[in-house]
């Protein structure tokens, strides 16, 4: 398991390679995701701006993972979220997992990813071409 | 030693500072908010209507507070707050 929170983070195909595919691992899944060229107003978006709590982020992930490694029996996770400013076009959140087989791995990637958006102490604004504001 | 108040994101931009102190020994919660909101009003409303675990997010010493818990939470000197607005990463 590794979770990075950086202003600088590992593009996904290096992260791939810190996977432990030892033992009985018959899938990889991923999720990227990417800052979109649009806001959801149709706005064009300049830049985002993540932050995040120095401690209790990492905390919050490190839990949902173990929750999602016992749920599923997933074999290997990694999670890597951006702060500070991202570009139209950045990768700023990677969730990486190992499983047995795709249906746990489906299962456990989207369990990932939908609770550290929920639970995570990170915050995004978005920087448009007329105005910011802090997504809710 | 004092209460030392953290703000992120949105209540950060809000109160225009990163952090305060609150003098004051064992504290409800509700008497924090109070304090905080007497130096910094343009916070009030969102301290005072806040619904923790929905809009507002508090954590005392790295623990999250949890609404549902029933047994009132103190503040003790020296302790560490943090205010947060509901997670939006990803």
């Amino acid at each position: 398991m590794k979770i990075i929170i950086s202003e600088n983070i590992e593009k996904p195909n290096k992260l791939l390679e810190n996977l432990s595919l030892k033992g009985n691992i018959g899938a990889v899944l991923a999720f990227i995701g990417i800052v979109r060229e649009f806001s959801e107003e149709g706005d064009k978006v300049v830049k985002l701006f993540y932050e995040a709590h120095p401690t209790l982020a990492e905390k919050t992930i490190e839990k949902i993972v173990e929750d999602a490694v016992k749920k599923y029996g997933l074999k290997d996770v990694i999670v890597e979220h951006k702060i500070g400013e991202a570009k139209v076009g950045e990768t700023v959140f990677v969730v990486i997992v190992a499983s047995k087989h795709r249906e746990e791995g489906y299962r456990g990637l989207i369990e990932i990813v939908d609770r550290i958006k929920r639970e995570a102490p990170i915050w995004k604004k978005e920087y448009t071409v007329s105005k910011s504001y802090w997504k809710s | 030693m004092a209460v030392k108040v953290r703000f992120y994101g949105r209540f950060r931009e809000i109160a225009g500072i990163n952090e305060i102190k609150i003098d004051g020994k064992n504290l409800s919660l509700e008497k924090l908010m109070e304090k905080i909101s007497n130096f910094i009003p343009q916070l009030e409303d969102e301290l005072r209507c806040g619904k923790i675990g929905a809009t507002i997010f508090i954590a005392v010493n790295n623990v999250l507070v949890n609404p549902d818990k029933s047994s009132p939470i103190v503040i003790e000197d020296g302790s560490q707050v943090d205010i947060m607005p509901p997670p939006s990463g990803g």
